[in-house]
């Protein structure tokens, strides 16, 4: 019986080796672990700097690493893992508006109608000075507090909300031989301390929403209720954390 | 026995290889998919800091837009902490404004978002740590990265 002659078929024995080839590539080029940290915006550089802004003791939280990798937080020597509850501690003090503690920063509440007249004076202000940054930047944090108001069902049915001081700051310093190490276990406990407490925010106004998975999606990939979330929970529970120059 | 067994030495019979090449195709793509590039090789010792709340920034590396430096000892001895700015070595925190400055020109976003990830050795002295900071700030690289891994426990 004659056969039919067909194209013949291609040898296929040296895939192996050139998959193989690729393969060892990829091995070698590329690396498994994935690249984490903690992200961190610097303060923009200004030019003329120079005036002391007064801010009382109690919106301080004095946090400071010596030579010898000692930390000093408002003057007691602590130990790294304590700035965790130390950093909540100073936010969480005077929660909800009641004064429990004079030494720690006040929490006001914010209502429409303060929010507006708010908004209408620094507008007036504005129209006199045109170009002061300074205003500019207030009258753009109220009407932020305005959106938040008005837009939050969870804060809208109660009228308005508490927040921290905005004088409230995390004052961190070092000196020349503190070690990177130390350091950065500061900006972690106190990483750890904010997103905590940001988390437990948005579970309680935005129905058990976690801020950080939310924070965390691509900038491209978030709906507009994210970016009030996240507006939101800034707002709330902002991170402010000054880093003196090194001495 | 039977018939199947006649006459002659028979040789084990070759092992089927045709499935090799799937196999290790399969191995492949899994490598393709599941690394990312090496950045550059790197020149010092580096053992970066642990961390609790530590963000993932793949995606953002994904998108080239972040920048990596280094600082730690250099591998081949000496007891100075250097700066690793891709393949060169040096102690001068200008240099680092520099090459900032010409990595961000073959980008399309602003130096404002171009994140900069710093992995430094945990013992690095913070004088070093700052003058980099600082020189990054000059130029308004204001977006920067502690580079760290995440603590696996509690």
């Amino acid at each position: 019986m004659a056969k039919k002659r067909g194209i013949p078929e291609i040898n296929a024995g040296s895939m192996a080796d050139i998959a193989f080839l690729l393969l060892i590539f990829f091995l070698v080029t590329t690396t498994m672990d994935k690249d984490k940290g903690i992200i961190r915006n610097m303060p923009q550089k200004l030019e003329n700097n120079k005036q002391d802004i007064i801010v009382k003791q109690r919106n301080i939280l004095n946090v400071m690493a010596n030579n010898d990798d000692l930390l000093l937080v408002r003057n007691e020597y602590v130990d790294v893992e304590d700035i965790y509850d130390l950093a909540r501690e100073f936010y969480e003090k005077n929660k909800g508006g009641v004064e429990r503690d004079g030494n720690y920063p006040r929490w006001l509440f914010y209502d429409l109608n303060t929010v507006k007249q708010k908004i209408a004076e620094f507008e007036g202000q504005l129209k006199e000075s045109p170009d002061n940054k300074f205003i500019e930047k207030e009258l753009d944090n109220w009407k932020d507090r305005e959106e938040i108001i008005m837009n939050v069902p969870s804060i809208r049915a109660k009228g308005g909300y508490y927040e921290i001081s905005k004088f409230a700051t995390i004052s961190l310093s070092n000196q020349i031989k503190t070690s990177y190490g130390l350091y950065f276990e500061v900006q972690d406990q106190l990483q750890r301390a904010i997103d905590d407490m940001r988390n437990e925010a948005s579970r309680e106004l935005f129905d058990g929403q976690v801020f950080t998975e939310i924070d965390a999606k691509d900038e491209r990939a978030k709906t507009e209720e994210d970016i009030l979330l996240i507006k939101t929970i800034k707002q709330l529970v902002p991170q402010r954390i000054a880093e003196a120059k090194i001495k | 026995m039977s018939k199947f067994r006649k006459g002659g030495k028979k040789d084990i019979p070759a092992v089927n290889t045709s499935a090799l090449p799937d196999i290790v195709f399969m191995l492949l793509f899994f490598f393709m998919v599941a690394t990312t590039m090496k950045e550059v090789d790197i020149l010092v010792d580096i053992e970066i800091p642990e961390g609790t709340s530590v963000t993932d920034i793949t995606s953002l590396k994904q998108l080239n837009e972040v920048d990596f430096l280094y600082i730690g000892k250099p591998m081949d001895g000496g007891r100075q902490d250097l700066i690793q700015l891709d393949d060169e070595l040096t102690i001068s925190v200008l240099r680092v404004a520099q090459w900032k400055l010409k990595k961000v020109e073959s980008k399309e976003r602003d130096i404002q978002y171009i994140v900069t990830s710093m992995k430094i050795d945990s013992g690095v002295r913070m004088r070093l740590v700052s003058s980099v900071k600082e020189s990054l700030r000059d130029i308004n690289a204001l977006k920067i990265c502690y580079a760290a891994k995440q603590k696996i426990n509690q």
